[in-house]
């Protein structure tokens, strides 16, 4: 007998008594409940749902033409919805739709899904007439008028026209805006009209002055500029005027108005910058920049952004606070409105072809390269940018971290206005009426320096410095790893002796480093005894976190033993408490302990929802919800901080959110809600109540370390998603000390660098 | 019978789909807290499971392959409660045995620690845990399996092959000897 055999029929063994355990009381009548319920699909419909399952012969489940049914139901399906979305009003759009020109009312150039791959032309529209206005995308639907005053409605699926609309009046001239299943356009003349976007019919047009710019939609209202230096607001459902503020200042032709956040912002040639109050009208603030303006605002992340200048070759791109007007920083070059994402602003010299990405909280360039062309404003999504190549009369894609050219492709005529991304596409409308639908053949696409450059490209700074989009919000002090294989950094601890403790659950033992980072030794072993740990539940989950109190005695959860284990400070064991239960002085799904100012031990457990208060002994001293506004239960939290007043803090999964507690157990603060991109993790807190708060790996470009105020605003994030010195693409464990923030990060599994300790000295506005 | 009684529950007949449930959740919840290893997560998996039956049993055009397909859709249950969790997965590792770690520990004549077991499979990913559980638990053979898995046979071969070596390898040294990667 083979001891490979032997092995395999243990383990079936195994598995077979493993299994012998019976069906929890209950569980059959309660799944028999629940599908009782319910009905069954129609044949069609579940044959569609279910994945194909079949063997050589036959189809045992589904249909083997499922993926070419579902692209077609869902194609309409889509149309079904923009039906529907026709008929209700203040509906968002869709974030990956591109509803007016730059993207949207804020024109801030961003889509979620560009192509993949290499980009092909997928479909094309012929118009008639050539396209030189702004194009909408609104699920399967392209928006573009064309110079003959008509606008077109086309299936990006397959180039074919759905509707067109041309006004009674006079031609359209201005860019589209689509909401509430509206299409908002106006005329050369003085009249905006609102298209039903599914049928093109006209619901509504208002004539309460000459528009001059296109139509920003928002708050229920459509925002335009006027002929005559005027900013209006129409109620979006009627037409009916709801403002009109007048600019004594403007003496010149506005361009387009942007729309975020409650303001109006509009810039006028004469280099105007406006900010009005979007419910009344009223000024927030004004800019004067001197000099004529180079098209749009945009507005991203509570920051406007403005280009200006005599002629673009000594021009300013500048950018302000979006509350207050206060400038922000002014880069002397002649660059226009900018695609910003993730913290970096993308812009081109439009005459020119510099293509160049900035931080967008300082300005300082990161990269640049030059195409040889004539270029419009970019869009970004996913990590490219897409840049419309005017003279050259095509599209190029750079990779959004370093400028590097993964594809072009080319069209039939220059591109006079703009492109458009949404679902997977590139739109180009060109000079001579085509409308490109560029997709992605979905193959890998090897990045290289941009082919027709007339200077090498710039890196200015890492990819990784991109990536984070905070520098220099931090800066590295030292970086750390143990030598231990497998070391997955967990959570830390700061034993009095300065020394740092670091739960590597995988291992389930504890890796200590020096304050400078110096890896000494790894402590601890695996198992049930006294001494002994196992820092993962059954399932593989990793856990396992030590506090220590002010003598240097500490206490680790053992998670996976369901039990507190005491140890003196020569690492003694004393004691141990708690055993599997839901009741006081048990645990069921322990993820955090922490050692409060007056010495005594707390345990986070979510699957009792409770955090509980130990003293030294084990002795329950008090019990309370760690869960009123949150969903409590087994994998409900991550972990659990406490500050200097002991405080407590707690990070949920269910809203993703972090709850604070007074040390009473009273909730005083929840913050953080809908900043996280992933479930928050673990927290650090400064002395002053400003709290640091990690998130997963799975958040896309968002940062890995979110930073709020003591109040609870959030400030900024820094730590990117990817592989440099810098980034921090899964942040696990975090750690005041003396000023600086340490973060465990696990890395690149398996890959370069592998999982690091981090010192980062916090930089202005940061710093302590 | 079983034939029939899928066959009425296509047609509508919960009590049908009933008889069904009772006869197979034992295996269901085996298989699920195999793979899961956590109690309360395989009974949520397998009732998740269950719905999808219910709800798209109309999509079984062969009613014999309702085991079949029943492993298949708490297979995939088991993947999304994973994912769901992905959070508290962070050091579930995909591990190969060391090139020279002695794999040759005699199994034949040792009691396996039993929990040792435990830990060695839920170290693995949890496609190879399905793998393994399908094979040595429900004894099904590769062609089969991936046809639930709706992977190539050699791959199911693969992962059975990886899988079973790295538990070797854990049990040998109650912990992997080679990191290769970590799964979310």
């Amino acid at each position: 007998m083979s001891t490979t055999q032997s092995f395999e029929r243990q383990l079936a063994s195994w598995m077979a008594d493993e299994a012998a355990t019976g069906v929890p009381a209950g569980a059959i009548d309660e799944a028999l409940s629940v599908t009782g319920r319910l009905r069954p699909r129609p044949r069609w419909l579940a044959l569609l749902r279910e994945t194909p399952m079949q063997t050589k012969s036959h189809v045992l489940v589904g249909s083997p033409t499922r993926r070419i049914a579902i692209a077609l139901i869902a194609l309409l399906a889509a149309l079904a919805a923009v039906a529907v979305g026709a008929y209700l009003l203040n509906q968002i759009a869709a974030a990956d739709d591109w509803t007016a020109f730059r993207g949207g009312p804020a024109r801030n150039g961003v889509a979620r899904t560009g192509p993949v791959g290499q980009g092909v032309i997928h479909a094309t529209f012929k118009a008639g007439a050539n396209f030189s206005n702004g194009i909408a995308i609104v699920g399967s639907t392209a928006y573009a008028s064309s110079a003959d005053g008509v606008l077109h409605a086309v299936d990006t699926g397959t180039g074919n026209e759905l509707w067109s609309f041309r006004p009674p009046t006079s031609a359209i001239g201005s860019d589209v805006s689509v909401a509430n299943g509206l299409a908002y356009v106006s005329d050369g003349g003085a009249i905006v009209y609102a298209v039903d976007a599914t049928t093109g019919r006209e619901r509504w047009r208002s004539q309460p002055s000459r528009p001059a710019s296109s139509i920003a939609v928002g708050s229920g209202m459509v925002y335009f500029g006027t002929s005559d230096s005027a900013i209006v607001a129409l109620d979006a459902t009627t037409g009916a005027q709801r403002w009109r503020t007048a600019i004594a200042t403007a003496t010149s032709p506005i361009h387009n108005v942007a729309f975020a956040d409650g303001r109006v912002y509009g810039a006028f040639d004469n280099g105007q910058l406006v900010a009005l109050d979007a419910t009344s009208g009223a000024s927030d603030w004004r800019a004067d920049l001197g000099t004529g303006v180079f098209g749009t605002a945009v507005v991203a992340d509570g920051i406007v952004y403005i280009g200006a200048g005599s002629e673009e070759s000594t021009g300013h791109l500048r950018a302000f606070d979006a509350a207050t007007g206060s400038l922000l920083w002014d880069v002397p070059e002649g660059y226009g409105a900018p695609a910003v994402v993730g913290g970096v602003a993308y812009a081109t010299i439009q005459p020119l072809g510099d293509v160049a990405a900035f931080e967008a909280r300082t300005g300082r360039q990161l990269w640049h390269v030059k195409l040889a062309t004539s270029t419009r404003a970019p869009a970004v999504a996913g990590g490219v940018v897409y840049i419309p190549a005017d003279s050259a009369q095509g599209v190029y894609a750079l990779r959004a971290t370093d400028g590097w050219q993964l594809w072009q492709v080319p069209v039939d005529g220059h591109d006079s206005c703009c492109i458009a991304v949404a679902h997977g596409f590139v739109f180009v409308a060109t000079d001579l009426g085509n409308l490109y639908v560029i997709g992605g053949d979905g193959k890998a696409v090897s990045p290289a320096p941009v082919a027709d450059v007339t200077a090498a490209p710039t890196l200015e700074a890492s990819p990784a410095a991109i990536a984070s989009a905070g520098p220099p919000l931090v800066a590295i002090r030292w970086t750390a790893k143990a030598t231990v294989d497998g070391w997955t950094p967990n959570t830390i601890a700061l034993a009095p002796d300065g020394r740092l403790w670091v739960a590597d659950p995988y291992n389930h033992e504890f890796t200590i480093f020096d304050a400078d980072g110096k890896y000494l030794e790894a402590w601890g072993t695996f198992g049930t005894g006294d001494g002994q740990f196992n820092l993962r539940r059954a399932n593989g989950d990793g856990y396992g976190t030590v506090a220590f109190a002010q003598d240097g005695s500490f206490y680790v959860l053992d998670v996976g033993n369901e039990r507190v284990q005491a140890f003196d400070k020569n690492r003694k064991f004393v004691r141990t408490w708690g055993t599997f239960g839901p009741d006081a002085g048990q645990f069921v799904d322990p993820v955090g302990i922490v050692v409060a100012p007056d010495g005594s031990i707390c345990v986070l457990d979510d699957g009792r929802g409770v955090i509980e208060r130990f003293d030294k002994t084990g002795t329950v001293l008090a019990t309370f919800d760690a869960f009123p506004n949150a969903s409590k239960g087994v994998n409900t939290a991550n972990a659990l901080a406490i500050d200097s007043k002991g405080n407590f803090y707690v990070s949920d999964i269910d809203p993703e959110q972090v709850d604070r507690f007074d040390p009473t157990g009273k909730l005083t603060m929840t913050f953080g809600a809908g900043k996280f991109n992933e479930q928050p993790g673990a927290m650090a807190i400064t002395p002053d109540g400003r709290m640091f708060v990690d998130q997963g790996s799975n958040r896309g470009a968002s940062p890995g370390v979110l930073v709020f105020d003591a109040d609870g605003t959030y400030v900024t994030g820094f730590g990117g998603n990817g592989q440099g010195e810098l980034d921090l693409p899964w942040p696990t464990g975090l750690l005041m000390l003396d000023g600086d923030l340490i973060v465990a990060d696990v890395t690149n599994p398996g890959g370069p660098g592998d999982a690091k300790l981090v010192r980062f000295q916090l930089l202005p506005p940061l710093a302590p | 019978m079983q034939r029939q009684l899928v066959e009425r529950a296509q047609a509508g007949d919960h009590e049908a789909f009933s008889v069904l449930v009772r006869g197979s959740y034992p295996r269901l919840y085996a298989v699920a807290r195999l793979i899961l290893r956590d109690l309360d997560r395989a009974q949520d998996a397998v009732q998740e499971a269950l719905v999808l039956a219910w709800r798209d049993i109309r999509a079984l055009r062969d009613a014999d392959a309702w085991d079949a397909w029943l492993n298949r859709l708490t297979v995939r249950a088991c993947y999304r409660w994973v994912r769901k969790v992905r959070r508290r997965d962070l050091v579930e590792l995909h591990v190969a045995p060391d090139e020279d770690a002695d794999t040759s520990t005699d199994f034949s004549n040792a009691v396996v620690d039993r929990d040792q077991m435990g830990r060695a499979l839920a170290r693995l990913p949890v496609d190879q845990r399905a793998v393994l559980v399908l094979h040595f638990y429900l004894g099904l053979p590769l062609t089969e399996l991936a046809e639930i898995l709706d992977i190539p046979v050699g791959t199911a071969k693969s992962r059975l092959n990886r899988g079973l070596a790295a538990m070797r390898s854990a049990m040998g040294a109650d912990r992997p000897t080679a990191l290769q990667e970590r799964s979310a």
